[in-house]
Formats: structure tokens, sequence, C-alpha cells
């Protein structure tokens, strides 16, 4: 398969993260390796899936979700895509399923990125964020014939008219429970109980406390350093944007408690901390100062770059983490209502803890559980901030579902909207 | 003999706001995994939300135009003040659309004042789901007793579980007189009679079951016969596709649907445990919606044991765009099928009607020749 030109690739501005592709090429190279020479175990697993415990049991994890990104970011969905689509999966369903179908459906072929990813002995899956995804591992599950767990998270809207809380917690997207169902919690225990039970028993081996703790402890420091490097982006001008942001979410989101992403996010954090120190930017002028909010379309990453060249940044993805070690409540820009849910409100709060002008909202028609909220995130941004957002409409990995023409028009118009009303940043 | 049930669907927010005229409190909810026999027995009447045909406009606002068009038009509704009889709202997790409506009726709705959510479990047949669920059963009934002021007894559980189990074996009732051939109640007028349940008191409508029952046998200007199908959709709220269905040629004898035999195919135990717990075993254990984890074997085998009883020779699968769930049973259901599927994508507005009606056609064209 060809990989895809340069042009559509984000332009890193970062040393540091020009690393994370070694890693992810080296990440699956190894696992296969494991599975295929070791006879190790291999779970395909959802994003929100815990890592530690598999970690623990020598589980070598691959994530549909992940590849079919990286696929797309090697322009290698189409020919999944049509298998799958050409077995009856309807073409507005979740371009990572479509994807990944097709691609077992297709014998999982060598001559793919990366290699690919290995047999699954089991799936784990769990119900965070989006229902459609059950649905999907319950299908591969079905087509390999494999053992599967669901861990459910039980999801709970805002308890007050009022919506979302505006605290910390909004950066944490999920609401597991409420004050008045406490049940809920202790049947996700219950559930985490028996993922462990069902990884023991796929694997015939117990975890080892200690060596639990240690990748925990190894866990938690990694996500100190995420969020240390967060803080520094607040500054103006930041010293790292989205377009490195997405490339250096993998170690930390598949790898979390490794050394390999210890080493990945110290030298990271130096680097950025270099630049803070330094008054280094992405652009010579930084002029207005976005967020990219839902799934970026992975096949064309390069559209983050695109506002450079008018001294604009992405400066935060809000989807895989904007969490910093504070927030901003000392501005004079804070909402009344923080909106509808939780997804929303951590858009709001980003927008005022990374001082941002506006806020591109990837419109992925096909991942239904991010885009229902975002018509609320740019009436709410409008509503409480005056931030305008742009509605950027194609699908996550299906680049048959790009219209080029149409975006740039959009993005030109927002581009000028948002330099302007960042001359006037009363809020500062 | 089907007037009532008719008028009931035809003018289902009339007769609501006469019920609330006459002091009754209404509850709306959407989904069938609602135990509404919790708000029966809270001295209510329960109503499904149900959406419109009309063209969206202030829904845009804040759902984007390719999000299923049942959830829009229920928010269009809501928004344009049809649905301010209501005095309380109770949803249920059945998809992340349907959780959204109760997020924005909460956050951009000032009515009803009472606004209920009850999550329910993925994994129906799972470790702790019986006993989670039950929990949210609690849950709802101690939050309609605030509401309220007044205790819901376990007597008034068992009644209205004993109210609703009477409505499910009339309706079942009423399905037998589908199978003969031709049958004797048409899919239009069945569907009306099942629908109209779900926006009426359940003790009225058990009344007119009565009635119809005590009389149906007798009936003379029944369907002609015709090509038997049987339909399945993930959300139908009018009888409008099944009539144009029946205007075709084709007689509709069984269903898959949630406003129709998967609503009250199951009862509810009536004795051993606990009315609450005895409530979380029926709705957790009943014919599932496809949203549910490992729920293709059960609903396949409702499909399949319809077909069989009812003796369909073809299905017409209604998927209503973006409903993902039933979009991942599809290829499977078209392959263990024994007998011609005919897959219409669908629009709460029935936008594509022509097209759908030469599709219908072709399909009973094709059955003709079996």
């Amino acid at each position: 398969m060809e990989e895809k030109t340069e042009k559509m690739k984000a332009r890193k501005h970062l040393k540091t993260t020009q690393d994370a592709s070694q890693i992810i090429k080296q990440y699956y190279a190894e696992q296969q390796e494991k599975a295929s020479k070791e006879g190790l175990p291999v779970a395909w697993c959802c994003i929100a899936a815990p890592r530690d415990i598999m970690q623990a049991l020598d589980i070598q994890a691959f994530y549909p979700e992940q590849y079919a990104s990286y696929l797309a970011s090697r322009d290698c969905t189409t020919r999944f895509i049509q298998n799958a689509e050409a077995a009856g999966y309807a073409n507005e369903l979740c371009g990572y399923a479509r994807a990944i179908i097709g691609y077992i459906m297709d014998g999982l072929p060598p001559d793919v990125p990366v290699g690919g990813m290995s047999r699954p002995d089991f799936f784990i899956i769990t119900s965070a964020v989006c229902d459609n995804r059950v649905k999907w591992f319950e299908e591969m599950a079905d087509m390999f014939n494999a053992p599967i767990y669901l861990f459910e998270f039980p999801e709970m809207p805002p308890e007050t008219r009022q919506g979302a809380s505006s605290g910390e917690e909004a950066l944490i997207m999920l609401q597991i429970g409420s004050k008045d169902a406490p049940h809920l919690l202790g049947y996700t225990g219950q559930q985490y109980q028996g993922l462990v039970r069902f990884l023991e028993e796929q694997t015939g081996k117990k975890v080892d406390p200690n060596k639990l703790a240690e990748i925990r402890d190894r866990s938690r420091d990694v996500g100190k350093l995420r969020r240390e490097i967060n803080e520094y982006r607040k500054a103006i001008p930041t010293p790292m944007g989205a377009a490195d942001g997405y490339t250096a979410m993998f170690p930390g989101t598949y790898l979390p408690g490794t050394k390999i992403s210890d080493e990945f996010y110290t030298k990271l954090r130096e680097e950025v901390k270099y630049r803070l120190d330094n008054k280094i930017g992405i652009v010579p002028e930084e002029k207005f100062r976005l967020a990219w909010s839902g799934i970026p379309f992975w096949y064309n990453m390069g559209l983050i770059n695109y506002f450079e060249d008018y001294g604009g940044v992405v400066v935060i993805d809000t989807q895989y983490g904007a969490a910093g070690t504070t927030i901003n409540t000392s501005s004079p820009r804070q909402p009344k209502r923080w909106g509808i849910n939780r997804m929303v409100a951590s858009v709001v709060r980003a927008v005022v803890d990374y001082n941002l002008d506006g806020v591109i909202l990837s419109y992925t028609p096909t991942c239904r559980a991010l885009y229902i909220d975002q018509l609320e995130m740019k009436n709410t941004l409008e509503e409480e901030l005056d931030v305008p957002a742009l509605l950027l409409e194609s699908d996550m990995v299906d680049p048959s579902s790009y219209n080029e023409a149409e975006t740039m028009m959009k993005i030109d118009a927002f581009i000028e909207q948002v330099t302007e009303k960042a001359k006037h940043r009363d809020w500062l | 003999m089907f007037s009532k049930f008719e008028e009931v669907v035809s003018q289902r927010h009339d007769i609501a706001q006469g019920y609330k005229e006459q002091g009754r409190k209404i509850v709306g909810y959407f989904c069938d995994y609602t135990p509404e026999e919790v708000i029966h027995a809270a001295g209510m009447i329960p109503v499904r939300i149900t959406g419109t045909k009309d063209q969206i406009d202030k829904a845009d606002r804040y759902l984007q135009t390719n999000v299923c068009s049942f959830a829009r038009s229920c928010l269009e509704l809501a928004l344009k003040g049809t649905y301010d009889y209501l005095d309380g709202l109770v949803v249920t997790h059945s998809c992340d659309l349907i959780t959204k409506m109760y997020e924005i009726w909460q956050y951009r709705l000032e009515k009803p004042e009472f606004l209920h959510y009850v999550w329910f479990p993925h994994n129906i047949y799972g470790e702790g789901a019986m006993q989670v669920f039950e929990e949210e059963v609690k849950r709802l009934k101690s939050s309609l007793e605030n509401f309220t002021g007044h205790e819901i007894s376990d007597e008034a559980l068992e009644h209205s579980i004993e109210v609703y189990n009477t409505n499910r074996k009339l309706l079942k009732e009423v399905y037998e007189w589908r199978k003969t051939d031709p049958p004797k109640i048409s899919g239009t007028e069945a569907f009306a009679i099942t629908l109209s349940g779900l926006l009426m008191p359940k003790e009225e409508h058990n009344f007119l079951l009565e009635e119809l029952l005590s009389t149906i046998e007798g009936r003379k200007d029944g369907p002609q016969r015709n090509a038997r199908l049987m339909i399945a959709a993930s959300m139908l709220d009018d009888i409008d596709l099944i009539e144009l269905i029946e205007e075709r040629g084709g007689n509709v004898v069984c269903d898959d649907l949630c406003t129709g035999s998967r609503y009250f195919w199951d009862g509810v135990e009536v004795s051993g445990s606990s009315p609450v717990t005895r409530l979380a075993q029926r709705y957790l254990r009943k014919v599932p919606c496809p949203r549910s984890y490992q729920s293709e074997k059960p609903r396949f085998a409702h499909i399949k044991a319809m077909i069989e009883d009812y003796h369909a020779q073809g299905v017409i699968l209604y998927i209503l765009r973006c409903c993902d769930a039933h979009l991942y049973h599809y290829p499977k259901l078209r392959n263990e099928l024994d007998i011609p599927l005919l897959h219409l994508q669908g629009e709460q507005t029935l936008s594509g009607l022509a097209q759908i009606r030469n599709r219908v056609d072709a399909f009973l064209e094709m059955l003709g020749g079996i």
C-alpha cells in the first residue's frame, strides 16, 4: 500500500514529538513479536480500557480505534471501508468500525502500515462515551469467535437544570453515577473486579500487586508530566500546539505506565519549558489561538497547520485531554452556565484556561457520540463567552467524505473573524 | 370498531391535554425500557414521547440535520411547546441520542417540572445487571414519591402490574387474529391498537381492547388475502408507513417494533419476589432492543418465531438513518433469514415516500412470484 504524501501530514514544530512515530512503530513491532514468538496473549481493546491491569498481565493490547486512525493518516482505509460496506455495514456507521471490520474481512493482511494488529485472543470494550462501540466490538468478537468482556461505565447527565458544573471535574468528561445513585459506582467497581477475573482467566496468570502498583505509580507520573506540559501550553505565545500534541498523545494514551513514556514526556517537558522560557512560539507573531474539539480528520492532519500561515495556532485539542495543573478562576471570562453536560463544559473550560479566541469543531458525522454535543458547544461558547466556533464536516477516517473547497472556504472566513476578535481581547 | 384507537393516535396531544384538564398528571417517557408501571402506580398517566412529520425548525439550533430524525422531531415538538402539558419526563438510557434528549430538555426548557433519568445497563444478561437496575427502579420510585409527596406502596405497584399484564395479555389476543389467512385485523389497524396504548391510560385501553375482542370474530369486512409481511423498524410512531405498505397490496401481519410486539410481548411475574424486583426482571429480560449487548440472539429468535407463527413471507426492515444499533444487526439479520427482506432507509418525515412506494411495489411483486 502506498504511504500518503507529505502535504497531508501535520507539520511538527518540536523535536521530541518527532520521536513519537518511532515509538508507535516500535510498539507495534514489539507487540507483534511478543505475540507470535513468545505466544503472549493479544487483546483488542477500546481506548477507555484500563491499561495498567493489562500491562501487569503482559497482555499485548491493540486498539482498533487507534489503528484505524493510523491507517487513515497513511491514507490506507478506503479498501477496507469498501469491504465493510459491501457486506452490508451502512456508510453512516462509525468510520473506525467500518475500516477495521473491512480489515478483518480481508484476513488481517500483512501489507498494511506498521504490520497491522496481531490476531486477537480476546476483546475488551467499555461503554464509556459511546454506545456504538459496544456493538462494534461485539461484532468483531463474533467474527473471531473470541471471548469479550464489556466493562460498563454508567454515565449520568448533570443533576440540575444549571447543567454541567464548572470546576476541575469539567475536564474529566465522564460522570459515573450521581449523588442519588451510589449503586452505579458500586456496579462500576464490580465490573472492574469482573474484568480482572476475566483477564486472569484468559492469561492463566494472577495479577502481581507489586507490579501493578509500580505501573500505576509510573502512570501517575506520566499523567503529571502531561498535565505540566499542558499547563505550559496556556502561555501566550504557546510553546506547543495541537499539531505536536496529537502526535505526542500516543505514548501517554497507550503506554502510560512505561519507562518509554516516562522518558518521552520528561524530554518533551524540558523542550516545552525551554521554549516557554525563551518565548518561542509556533508562529513568529501569534495573532489568534484556537482549540480543536472532536476527532480530527486523521487523513488530513496538515489542516491543523493551515492556520499558522495566518498567525493562528491550534493550541490544544479538547478530546484527548486538555487538563493542566490549574484552572483559571481569575479570568474575567467566566460563564454563568457551562453547558448541557461535561463534554460541553470541557470545551468552555479549555477556552477560559488556554485564553482561546475560537474553537474548531470537527463534525465527524459517523461519530454520533461526539458530534451530537457540538451545536451545544457552539451555542454555549457564543452565549456565555462570545467566542466563535466553526463546524467542519468530514469523517475521521474516510477521505471520500472530505470536501476540500467547502472546508477551506469556511476556514478562511473563520480566520478573518477570529483575527479581528483577537485584536480586542478585553478579557486578558 | 377501530376508530377510537385511530383517533387516539391521530389526536394524541389533544387527548393528553384533555386528561390534563380533568386534573390528571401526565408523564412523558422515552423508550420501552422505561418501567412504566412505577409511573402508573404513582397515579400518573405515562405517555410515550413521539415525534412529528413536520418540518424541523427550532431543533436545528441544537441537533445537526443528520442526527436521528426521530430525536430531532421529538425535540422540535418540545421546543414548540407541544409537550407543555407534561408534568414530568422520564428518559431511559437507550442510546446516545435519547440521553441527549434528557440533557437538552433539562438545560434548554423550563418545563416539565419533574425530570428523571434512568440508567439502563447495556449488559442486560451480565453479572450485577439485575441488582443495579433494581436500584434504578427504586430510585425512579423514590424520585416520583418526592415529586408527588405520596408513597408508592407495594399494593399500588401490584395493581399497576396487574393492569399492565392485562393489557399485554389482551394485545396478544388481538395479535392472534392476525394469524388467520386472511388476517381478521389489518396491520394498520393492529398498529393503531398497540400505538394508542402508549398514549392513553391503560385501564381505558384495556376496556377498548375487551370491547374489540368481543366482536372481532364476526367481522366481515376484514383484509383481503395478500402477501403476508413482517415489519421491523428502529422507531415507528405513526401508522402511515404500514398504511402505505397495505395500500400497495401487502398484509402486515406481525412486527418487531418497540412500539409494537416488543413493547408488550413479555409480562411481569405476578408472585415471588418484591414487585420492584419483578419489574426489574421483566425490563431486563424482555425482547431486547438491538442497542443492548448480546441482544442479537434473543431478538433474532423473536423475529424468527414471529415469521413462523404468523406465516410471514417477507420482512420489511425500516431503519432510521444513523440508528447504529439496528444498522449493526442488519448484515447478520439479512443472512440469517430464509425469507426475502427489504431494507428501507428511514426518515421521520417519510420524505422519500415515492421511492419507498416503488421499492415496496417491487418487493410485493417479487413475493407474488414465490
